[in-house]
C-alpha cells in the first residue's frame, strides 16, 4: 500500500477524476482534500506515524485550490477560526 | 348583442396553459440530461487555475510548484504594430496542444466569465465557487477571448489569451 502510494506520487501529473465530484462545481473537491490532508497529518502525528502518506491529499488540493483560499484557510487554522473540523 | 360567446372560457384557458407547460417539461428533461452527459469525464494532463479580478485574470500553474502570474490587457499606448487592441495581454496562458487541460475558474471579487469562443469555452467565475471546464486543443496558435459577465467599469478590458504551442 505504501509502495503503491509512492508510485502514485511519483507518477502524479494532476488531480485525477474523483467520482464523488463528477460535475462542474469542484468547490467541495478542493475543500475535502484540504480537510483530508490536515486530518491525516493530525492523525499520523498523534500516532507517531509517517505523514508522507498524506502527501497525496496535499498534491491534490494544491492542484485544485486557488492559492488565496489555501492561504486564508491556513491563517484561519492558525487563529483557531477555521470552519472545518480537523 | 352580448359577449357571452367570447368570455368565460375557463376550460379552454386551462387546456392552453397546462398543455404547453407539459410540452415544455417534456423538452426540458431530456435537455437537462444531455447537458450533464456532455460534461464528459476525461483525465487531464494538468490543471490551471484562473481567478478573475477587477479587472484582470490571475493564472496559477500549481501541479508542479507554484507558477502564478497576472494577465492584464495591454493598454493602447503599449501596443506593438500587429498587436490587437483590447485583446492582447502582457502575459498569455501558454499551453501544449493535444493535451487535455482542466481549467478551474473562480473569482476573487465579483462575477466574471472566462471565455474563449474559438475553443467553445465559457465558464462563469463565481466568488466562493470553483468551476471546472476541460478541453483539448488540437491546433497550435493564439486564441482570444473576453470577459463575459459584467463586472464593472473595465469589464470590456480584461481579455483572455491562450497561446497553444506544439
Amino acid at each position: 500500500m505504501a509502495e503503491d502510494m509512492e508510485t502514485k506520487l511519483k507518477n502524479y501529473k494532476t488531480a485525477p477524476f474523483d467520482s464523488r465530484f463528477p460535475n462542474q462545481n469542484q468547490t467541495r473537491n478542493c475543500w475535502q482534500n484540504y480537510l483530508d490532508f490536515h486530518r491525516c497529518q493530525k492523525a499520523m502525528t498523534a500516532k507517531g506515524g509517517d505523514i508522507s502518506v498524506c502527501e497525496w491529499y496535499q498534491r491534490v488540493y494544491q492542484s485544485l485550490c486557488p492559492t488565496s483560499w489555501v492561504t486564508d484557510w491556513d491563517e484561519q487554522r492558525a487563529e483557531g477560526t477555521f470552519p472545518g473540523k480537523i | 348583442l352580448t359577449n357571452t360567446s367570447i368570455s368565460d372560457a375557463q376550460e379552454m384557458e386551462t387546456i392552453w396553459t397546462i398543455l404547453p407547460a407539459i410540452i415544455l417539461i417534456l423538452i426540458a428533461l431530456p435537455s437537462l440530461r444531455i447537458l450533464y452527459l456532455t460534461d464528459e469525464i476525461n483525465n487531464p494532463s494538468f490543471t490551471i487555475k484562473s481567478i478573475g479580478h477587477q479587472w484582470y485574470w490571475t493564472y496559477e500553474y500549481t501541479d508542479y510548484g507554484g507558477l502564478i502570474f497576472n494577465s492584464y490587457m495591454l493598454p493602447p499606448l503599449f501596443l506593438e504594430p500587429g498587436d490587437l487592441r483590447l485583446l492582447d495581454v502582457d502575459n498569455r496562458v501558454v499551453l501544449p496542444v493535444e493535451a487535455p487541460v482542466r481549467m478551474m475558474i473562480t473569482s476573487q471579487d465579483v462575477l466574471h466569465s472566462w471565455t474563449v469562443p474559438s475553443l467553445g469555452l465559457k465558464t462563469d467565475a463565481i466568488p466562493g465557487r470553483l468551476n471546472q471546464t476541460t478541453f483539448t486543443a488540437t491546433r497550435p496558435g493564439v486564441y482570444y477571448g473576453q470577459c463575459s459577465e459584467i463586472c464593472g467599469a473595465n469589464h470590456s478590458f480584461m481579455p483572455i489569451v491562450l497561446e497553444l504551442i506544439p
